[in-house]
């Protein structure tokens, strides 16, 4: 099956962008639209001020959470995907999640997380994104010989990290309390919650600037895939460009582990897919998995959130329960060819 | 295209290089002048991939100088350096399915900038020089898709389309067939003596170097065992000592080349026979 | 040499066989046991039929009567610590019907230990292992006396609220991710007794994961809050983190609670009183307010409720 592509145009990325962006804007009236109970976009408008504070207040948040975790995960998974030359990364792989994962199982334990005074609310994310950050540190520190950071070692590391948190992880559970191991459970499994308009703000932007600096170097991924050497030779600052996207794509996850929990497929089957459809070329491939993460998570969440109406899914399992299979049928169609992609 | 033979291009004075796992490098010194091809021969481990990779930029701890158009290799920025010499690597490695004509872009690389969207007189470029190569009917296909051979004569292409002053090769046909081999050594030729382009080429078909390199470089061990014009580098006696094996040298009566000849033990066995001893 | 040999052997087997029979299986009911209690409600219904002396040692979560406090604890719901049941010389194991344990409580019937497990969901199941666990004992009047008390004490509740309004409850049992209790739940089951309607009618019986957005659709005239069981949690008639939805006619009224999950979630043969409690919290108009130490935790309720 031959590729059959024209070489990346301005013009085509204009156009997918807004193909993709269009899609998402679907996905958000879609999920804005649509939840476990009656209240419907009309709501906004109607006399029923009560309806609108659950719209508001309840619902838009989550759906707009979903979308700035959906692309922040397909962005940071594109970018490993790239540094580690392998379609098979996804964010958690380079280990930032196990320490996300520790920082918020700690906050849980110690109590945090269920009040509701601002602190509460933020204590279980501020604490995973310190464990993703302390983690981010300490594998960059050791992955890095003589001043080069080895994307081999980089990859143990961050093999060793995520199985190591994963032992502290069943140890922790192992001590805790019944409704201590009822959060630590869920909070694993991945979950949007419903933050406040500041707060998601700030996601919001923290998520585009760093998704804008790994776009700028889209460029550069293209030209690593002809590995280390070849894009050195091609010009590539190539010690710069991985330790850049190590730090956003790790920054990327650790936002997104600290407040959602292990939201898998995101990061693995959606760039999987772009690249299928649209081409490797990075320049296209990035924008378009900001935009079409974004619209994924969105519609995996309000999947989650109205299947077993009143109960609620973990976003994470419908992610899994979709993508897995999914991912499968992807590399059966594709496996007899060469290449396997 | 005017090839003004005094200017060396490219110019390594007693490099030396012994780090890691890399063949060491002993006080290296070698010189390329534009419209030349010149050969890099030697046994495995001679250091020869070792010297391309400090030219290209790859290796930046070196003792010596090695200057590109008369700068140090180490001092000048990357995308300046890529400008400069461009690299046919002998494996290449293809991490994401782009196409053929997609990765001869890439050459362009060093100088586009920001999101880059290639020109059309970029992709004229990529186009003339899958062309050159005898590619262009693969330029929509899939890298993955294209045999060891195929895909190195896109690598080769995407050197091409670097447009550099320099080119280094490194066992550039090693997968091809002989047609193809001899079609692009006639090519890299032509860059040379019509393009003025200086060539460094690594070589292990000592024939092939023969019929193609003005002057050739014998490493053995790290250290230039000897240089000059190939007829003269490429004595049964240089020969045997660096590759530590016998051969047999001789002038192919149609070109006036050289012909080296690797001997297996049955022709040693019958030299040994017939000579008496 | 050989007939000794025969003799002693026979001799030998002849003891074994008579240790045997000294150590009965459970044939009838000896008057003493060594019993261990996994859970809180087994531990009620042996304080309520007098038979706390015949504990020797609890579960991780029993933290009541007081005599539980000095005892050894012998592991988690589902995973009694086997080597430690065993070397008390525990015959008797009693655990909830909830949880998980298969493995562990087939190796313990093995070892000679009585596991019997206990329905304590529903009204009707707690009074069943109360009838079950006095049989256990032979104890079968006195536990006919306590079931026959606490069927009383809930059908006089139930008198009292015959033509009270219909009260809509929200039983709140955990947050982030929103848990309540649903219908197959003793709650649920307290909450019809004390004449008010779960708005939680449908979906996973027991405790289940609810949208929140149902919840605030559903308006209910009451919260009841337990999920927070940390020393400092906020307890009580408060607003607290259902204020933000001002919409709620139980925010409106203020009648959103806090309590110490122990008072209303543990099942067992406090029934009566923590049924009388919700009905304080669902008909205070019947029933009257709620004393603000019964929100509280059993240690912290007797003082000034103070830390």
């Amino acid at each position: 099956m031959a590729a059959e592509r024209a070489p990346l145009s301005a013009g085509r990325l204009a156009l997918w962008t807004a193909v993709l962006l269009a899609v998402l804007a679907c996905a958000l009236v879609l999920g804005a639209a649509l939840g476990a109970g009656d209240v419907s976009l009309s709501d906004f408008f109607g006399p029923d001020s009560s309806r609108r504070t659950i719209l508001l207040e309840v619902r838009l948040p989550r759906v707009l959470l979903a979308a700035v975790l959906g692309s922040a995960l397909c962005v940071a998974g594109i970018s490993f995907q790239a540094l580690l030359r392998n379609p098979l990364a996804d964010p958690y792989v380079l280990g930032v999640s196990g320490g996300a994962s520790i920082g918020g199982v700690v906050a849980l334990l110690l109590g945090f997380g269920i009040g509701e005074g601002i602190f509460d609310r933020i204590a279980v994310p501020a604490f995973a994104f310190g464990g993703a950050l302390g983690a981010l540190v300490l594998i960059e520190w050791i992955a890095t010989v003589g001043g080069r950071l080895t994307v081999y070692t980089l990859l143990l590391t961050g093999a060793i990290f995520n199985a190591f948190s994963a032992a502290l992880l069943y140890f922790i559970q192992s001590l805790a309390s019944l409704e201590q191991l009822h959060a630590i459970v869920f909070y694993l499994m991945g979950q949007v919650p419903v933050f406040g308009y500041r707060v998601l703000g700030g996601l919001a932007l923290a998520s585009f600037l760093a998704a804008l600096a790994l776009f700028s170097m889209a460029r550069d991924f293209n030209a690593l895939s002809l590995g280390e050497e070849g894009a050195l030779q091609l010009g590539v600052d190539v010690e710069r460009i991985k330790r850049r996207t190590f730090l956003l794509g790790s920054l990327l996850t650790g936002l997104s582990v600290s407040v959602a929990g292990l939201v898998g497929f995101v990061g693995l089957v959606v760039p999987h897919l772009l690249r299928l459809l649209l081409g490797p070329d990075h320049r296209l491939l990035l924008p378009a998995g900001f935009f079409g993460g974004a619209a994924f998570l969105v519609l995996a969440d309000l999947f989650a959130r109205t299947i077993t109406a009143p109960n609620e899914l973990p976003v994470g399992v419908v992610t899994a329960l979709v993508g897995g299979p999914f991912f499968l049928y992807l590399l059966r169609s594709r496996g007899g060819r060469r290449g396997n992609f | 295209m005017e090839t003004s033979k005094a200017r060396a291009v490219l110019e390594a004075s007693s490099v030396s290089y012994a780090y890691g796992r890399q063949g060491a490098l002993h006080e290296v010194s070698l010189e390329v002048r534009s419209g030349e091809v010149v050969g890099l021969v030697g046994p495995n481990g001679s250091g020869k991939s070792t010297l391309v990779k400090i030219l290209s930029g790859v290796l930046s701890r070196y003792l010596g100088s090695a200057l590109v158009s008369g700068d140090e290799v180490s001092n000048l920025p990357r995308r300046e350096l890529a400008r400069r010499v461009a690299v046919v690597p002998q494996e290449p490695n293809f991490g994401f399915p782009f196409t053929a004509l997609e990765v001869v872009l890439m050459g362009r690389h060093p100088h586009l900038e920001g999101l880059g969207f290639e020109s059309e007189r970029d992709l004229a470029i990529a186009k003339a020089a899958l062309e050159r190569c005898g590619a262009g009917h693969f330029a929509p296909r899939a890298i993955q898709d294209l045999s060891a051979g195929e895909r190195q004569r896109i690598v080769f292409a995407r050197a091409l389309a670097q447009e550099s002053p320099v080119l280094l090769l490194d066992e550039p046909a090693s997968f091809l067939d002989i047609r193809h081999a001899v079609g692009l050594y006639d090519v890299v030729r032509e860059l040379a003596t019509r393009d003025g382009k200086a060539v460094l080429a690594v070589l292990h078909d000592l024939s092939l170097a023969a019929e193609y390199c003005d002057r050739v470089y014998l490493l053995r061990a790290g250290r230039v065992e000897a240089a000059g014009p190939t007829a003269e580098v490429f004595t049964y006696a240089n020969l045997t000592r660096v590759f530590e094996t016998d051969v047999y040298v001789d002038v192919n009566h149609l070109t006036g080349r050289l012909l080296v000849t690797p001997l297996s033990s049955r022709a040693r066995e019958y030299l040994g026979r017939t000579k008496g001893g | 040499m050989k007939p000794h040999l025969y003799r002693t052997v026979l001799g030998v087997a002849l003891c074994f066989l008579a240790c045997e029979k000294a150590a009965p299986k459970g044939d009838s009911p000896p008057a003493s046991h060594r019993i261990v209690v996994m859970a809180p409600a087994a531990a009620e219904i042996l304080d309520a039929l007098g038979a706390t002396s015949q504990l020797v040692g609890v579960g991780d979560f029993v933290q009541w009567p007081p005599e539980a406090a000095g005892l050894p604890k012998v592991g988690a719901y589902h995973a009694p610590n086997v080597e430690l049941v065993v070397s008390l010389g525990v015959d008797l194991l009693l655990t909830t019907s909830m949880q998980a344990g298969g493995p562990t409580h087939a190796k313990l019937r093995e070892l000679g230990v009585q596991v019997v497990t206990l329905e304590t969901n529903t009204y009707e199941g707690v009074l069943s292992s109360l009838r079950k666990v006095g049989a256990l004992l032979g104890k079968d009047e006195m536990a006919a006396r306590v079931e026959t008390r606490i069927r009383s004490q809930l059908e006089e509740t139930r008198k009292r609220v015959i033509n009270a309004p219909r009260r809509r409850v929200l039983f709140v049992v955990g947050r982030e991710p929103l848990y309540a209790a649903g219908p197959g739940s003793h709650v649920d089951e307290m909450i019809r007794t004390v004449g008010g309607e779960n708005v939680v009618a449908e979906g996973v019986s027991g405790y289940q994961l609810l949208s929140m957005e149902i919840a605030l659709e559903s308006r209910p005239d009451v919260i009841v809050d337990t999920s927070d069981n940390r020393p400092g949690a906020i307890r009580g008639r408060a607003l607290g983190f259902w204020g933000q939805f001002p919409f709620l006619p139980a925010v409106k009224s203020g009648r959103v609670y806090y309590v110490e999950p122990v008072r209303l979630v543990i099942p067992g043969m406090r029934l009566p009183e923590m049924t009388a409690l919700l009905g304080k919290i669902v008909q205070p108009e019947i029933f009257g307010e709620a004393d603000p130490s019964e929100f509280l935790p059993f240690d912290l309720s007797g003082g000034n409720g103070g830390r």
